[in-house]
């Protein structure tokens, strides 16, 4: 620094801070002499007389009047006598405002209002006896549940005007939510659906991929309808040619939707549940069911008849038959081929859509209503009364919630076409959406339909963090195995006093968590920087001497730090570096070693400096967890540190992992010139390191993790795949923009991505890198919500559960949520 | 008067007395700092509708200290300490979110946890030098800049964004000097 920066900074200083005397005589007299400071010096001082000129933003009135009301908002039982007060005061404190403040403080409308129907419980045994007409139905049952109290619905909304758009209803929650314009939604998971869209002007009509929350599709396959998507969600049957008796294809699913399989002639569209085969009917004069292998061979006619569909076990076919002895209800062996009629109509009155329930009992239409019939039993009991339940593709045909518990189904026609749910027991209810047709129900799927069980990352279910008053947790950062059970850890700070405390949080399962008490070595203190580093623990590994976390304590200064720790509850630590100029940003442990992995920027702290200081990949190793190896080498030299006004950018590695064939490290190099690219280095022993190649175009790396079979390394919108650690090629993400988090997950990999801060962030999980599928939520209330910034979720798993922090809209502060496997 | 209560705490001895008081004291003390406050939120986070966010968080917070008879002594400044933690922990939460990648992407990462979404409220307003490549500061530097030009001393800014008064003074130092910079550039150039 030159003597006259020194005197400049000494200026800007005074304008905020009292300088001692002996340092105001000593500007004073430079400024004296030195033209162009005192130059300076007087327009820095004008310069904080234009930052209190700046234009003042000024909330509206009628705002102003809405904000006050809703921090005055009663509580409680108190309520009418706040509310009273508080209009009061607001009149005599705003003029005007007293109408917006009233407004606000009413409760807003639900948006989803259920109108029940008279739930109908028949007494089964001669309420639909052969030779006698359909029976009127009996007195409502009190108790029989009406509308499914959760769920999610996609369903085809019209205006009459011939355009149709999907909406999907939270049965929960009532919202009510617009996906894209378009028909015949078909879940692909939890988080995306499949549609059959049309193009502005109707070029071309075809399916749609779309995520929820996303503002386009992701994948148009052309000239293609009716997706039906496999019961794994990896393949996708549709349509193509003439419709209903068109021609069967098929399409992976969370690839480019182009590679399409011709599978057979005809409509074959419902999936075995075990994703084997299709069920469905074959081009020809005849109405007959016939089933195919999913791959188009092994086309076999099992019956002749309509509407088929499999039993949940897939051993059998329930379909509808209308010949000279009127309609029936049969059931075919898929085996034998033997069929049986369960149930013969002699009303006028035709049998269509059959839909299995779990218990073996067969939900089918008669004459707009829906009817049960039991397993073993004779006669059908009525469901529904008058309500004209549609039994068609267009209007879409009643389906069996994922619970087993409720069929949706559609009522009316055209305009007046309505979406309800009845329970399988009996009684219904309508959905009470905003006006328009609704049609075509389509439940989203839960883990119970994943395949008979769910692998570890396909469920979640919240957990318990302990919330304990004054020891907030900001930020969960990171999440390890250690132990058998799992340490968390993040930083805590005080909103209104500021000091920071380092959080850890222990679990043995990965449901209820104990935070480690205050100690010294977790009073990290000050540090919020807007950019750079700040006070708190960035990342955590666990190995044979105990566990380490490294990140930042600003107390007696900010640098970076390693904390250990045998237990997980009591901490000691130690400073990595002894200037803020090397970065920490992770740590593992290969088995023999942890090794944290940073950058160094130099001592740069100006525009001229930035310009011409060189960064590096910084490396730390220790063997026991409390002392530390600084590893120097010119391999891991990252290029020119890159200004980015108050937080320069050096490169260096972000991510390390130990594997079968070593070290890996990614991150970026940087240079001035043309900014930061991906980097990605290797080493056998933490001590020497080598770069590697990249391949082009990945771009900066951000994760990296080993696999059964090598290393997986990924950036923002980018996978590559090692077998070794040093030779890379590119693999094929499941979308191709904004991934945040690539975690191990027992033997699978899981992925959670967001396409912007509006859209929900969704996750996958997949065996190999290249196969990604869906996972989903259980419970009551998702953490995947709008709004959500995925970048803050950490995930760990220990092989056995999987865990995964997040923040949600309707709760306050950290939430955790864990996973096993179950079932199949 | 019930000896063991605060004079506050007895005045509140009944809910119709809690909600008047809750109302006289927060109401006041919006009628004369909020304007001031949004203006400060504004400008320091550069997003309306997350500053009118933050600011009623601020009241609201200022409700709950009503509500525990622990009002602060000094309403303005309290408010700023608060709006100024609020609006630095947004940034932060912003900026840990960008982590990692904000770093390795130089500027083009910078600038995107700078610009989105909050950039277009000053850009549109920005009708000299100075409001540009103020909209440029961190948002920390930012709201000490604005608490500096509200006559707060170093030591009160210090004790708002939380930092030491050493960490403040050089954050504050840097803030203005690079602002000069800024401008004598642009001046030099144009």
């Amino acid at each position: 620094m030159t003597s006259h920066n020194a005197f400049l900074e000494l200026a800007a200083t005074g304008i905020d801070f009292p300088l001692a005397g002996a340092d105001r005589a000593r500007l004073e007299r430079h400024l004296a002499e030195c033209t162009s400071c005192a130059r300076s010096v007087s327009a820095i001082r004008a310069d904080a007389a234009l930052i209190a000129g700046m234009p003042k933003p000024r909330l509206a009135e009628g705002r102003s009047a809405e904000l006050l009301a809703t921090v005055l908002r009663p509580r409680g039982l108190e309520q009418p006598l706040r509310l009273l007060i508080a209009v009061a005061l607001l009149g005599l404190l705003i003029a005007g405002a007293l109408m917006a403040g009233a407004r606000l403080l009413q409760r807003e409308a639900d948006p989803l209002v259920v109108v029940p129907s008279p739930p109908i419980a028949t007494p089964a045994a001669s309420a639909f006896a052969p030779a006698s007409p359909i029976p009127s139905p009996s007195a409502p049952s009190p108790t029989a549940p009406a509308l499914a109290d959760h769920g999610i619905l996609a369903v085809t909304r019209g205006d009459g005007s011939g355009a149709t758009w999907i909406e999907t209803v939270d049965l929960a929650t009532g919202t009510v939510r617009k996906v894209a314009d378009g028909s015949d939604p078909a879940w692909l998971g939890r988080f995306q659906l499949a549609y059959s869209c049309t193009q502005v002007g109707g070029d071309f009509s075809g399916i749609c991929y779309i995520g929820l929350g996303d503002s386009k599709p992701s994948t148009v396959i052309q000239d293609a309808s009716r997706p039906a998507p496999a019961p794994d969600y990896r393949r996708l049957a549709m349509l193509r040619g003439m419709v209903d008796v068109g021609r069967t294809w098929g399409a992976p699913v969370n690839a480019d939707g182009l590679t399409l399989t011709h599978i057979a002639q005809g409509s074959f569209l419902r999936w075995s549940p075990d994703g084997s085969s299709l069920l469905g009917q074959p081009e020809g004069p005849t109405n007959q069911v016939a089933v195919v292998k999913a791959d188009g061979t092994g086309m076999r006619v099992l019956a002749t008849g309509y509407d088929p569909a499999w039993s949940t076990d897939g051993l059998s076919v329930a379909f509808a038959v209308v010949d000279a002895a009127g309609s029936s209800l049969r059931v075919v062996d898929v085996a034998s081929g033997s069929a049986t009629v369960r149930y013969q109509v002699s009303t006028p009155g035709e049998v269509h859509a059959p839909v299995w329930l779990p218990d073996g009992a067969i939900v089918f239409v008669v004459d707009g209503d829906l009817w049960r019939l039991d397993s073993g039993a004779s006669a059908p009991t009525r469901l529904t009364s008058g309500l004209s339940v549609a039994a068609d593709d267009m209007a879409g045909r009643p389906v069996l919630s994922p619970d087993g518990g409720h069929i949706a189904f559609t009522t009316g026609a055209g305009a007046s076409a309505r979406v309800g749910t009845a329970s399988v027991t009996g009684g219904s209810a309508l959905l009470e959406l905003a006006a328009g047709a609704a049609r075509q129900p389509a439940w989203a799927p839960a883990p119970a339909t994943l395949g008979g069980g769910t692998r570890l990352g396909d469920a979640w279910t919240e957990g318990d963090v302990p919330m304990t008053p004054g020891r907030p947790i900001s930020e969960i950062a990171a999440v390890a195995p250690a132990g058998g059970g799992f340490v968390a850890v993040g930083f805590g700070c005080v909103d209104d006093a500021p000091s920071c405390e380092a959080v850890v949080l222990n679990s043995r399962d990965g449901r209820s968590w104990e935070r480690a008490p205050k100690q010294d070595a977790t009073d990290i203190g000050l540090g919020r920087m807007m950019s750079g580093p700040s006070t708190g623990m960035l990342d955590v590994a666990a190995g044979s001497p105990g566990i380490v976390v490294v990140g930042y304590a600003a107390r007696p200064d900010l640098r970076a730090t390693a904390w250990f720790s045998t237990d997980g509850v009591t901490w000691s630590r130690t400073r990595l570096a002894e200037t803020l100029d090397l970065r920490v940003n992770a740590v593992a442990w290969d088995g023999v070693r942890f090794v944290a992995v940073g950058e160094d920027r130099d001592a740069a702290t100006d525009a001229a400096a930035i310009r011409t200081a060189h960064g590096r990949a910084a490396v730390w190793t220790s063997s026991d967890g409390r002392s530390w190896v600084r590893v120097t080498g010119s391999e891991l030299a990252a290029g020119s540190l890159v200004d980015t006004l108050e937080d320069p950018a050096s490169g260096g590695m972000v991510a390390i992992v130990g594997g079968a064939n070593g070290l890996v490290g990614v991150g970026s190099t940087c240079t001035t010139a043309r900014g930061c690219t991906g980097a990605i280095w290797h080493s056998a022993d933490g001590s020497s390191w080598e770069s590697v190649a990249v391949p082009a175009g990945a771009g900066v790396l951000q994760s990296v993790t080993a696999t059964a079979t090598g290393y997986v390394a990924m950036g923002p919108s980018v996978l590559l795949a090692s077998p070794d650690g040093q030779k890379w090629v590119k693999s094929d993400p499941p979308v191709a923009a904004d991934l945040k988090a690539l975690v191990p997950i027992g033997d699978r990999l899981l992925i959670s991505a967001e396409v912007d801060h509006s859209a929900p962030a969704r996750l996958w999980v997949s065996g190999d890198a290249t196969a990604w599928m869906p996972a989903t939520v259980q419970g009551g209330v998702s953490p995947v919500e709008p709004r959500m910034d995925a970048s803050r979720w950490r995930f760990g798993s220990n092989g056995s559960t999987a865990v995964w922090f997040a923040e949600t809209d309707t709760r306050s502060g950290t939430s955790v949520w864990w996973s096993v496997a179950s079932g199949g | 008067m019930d000896p063991t209560k605060t004079p506050l705490e007895a005045l509140q001895a009944t809910p119709a007395r809690r909600a008047a008081v809750e109302v006289a004291i927060v109401g006041a003390a919006w009628a004369d700092y909020h304007d001031e406050i949004y203006a400060f939120l504004v400008r320091t986070v550069r997003d309306a509708d997350a500053a009118e966010d933050l600011l009623q968080e601020a009241y609201l917070r200022l409700t709950r200290q009503v509500r525990a008879f622990d009002p602060p002594d000094n309403l303005r400044a309290w408010l700023y300490r608060v709006a100024a933690n609020l609006a630095v922990s947004r940034g932060r939460r912003i900026a840990a979110g960008m982590r990692g990648l904000a770093r390795l992407m130089g500027r083009q990462g910078a600038a995107r946890v700078d610009e989105a979404p909050e950039a277009h409220i000053l850009d549109r307003e920005a009708r000299h030098e100075l409001v540009a490549l103020f909209s440029g500061l961190s948002p920390t530097a930012r709201a000490a800049l604005l608490m500096s030009s509200e006559g707060f001393t170093g030591a009160e800014i210090a004790l708002a964004i939380g930092r030491s008064e050493s960490a403040t003074r050089t954050l504050l130092c840097r803030a203005r000097i690079q602002l000069r910079h800024g401008l004598e550039t642009r001046e030099a150039a144009s």
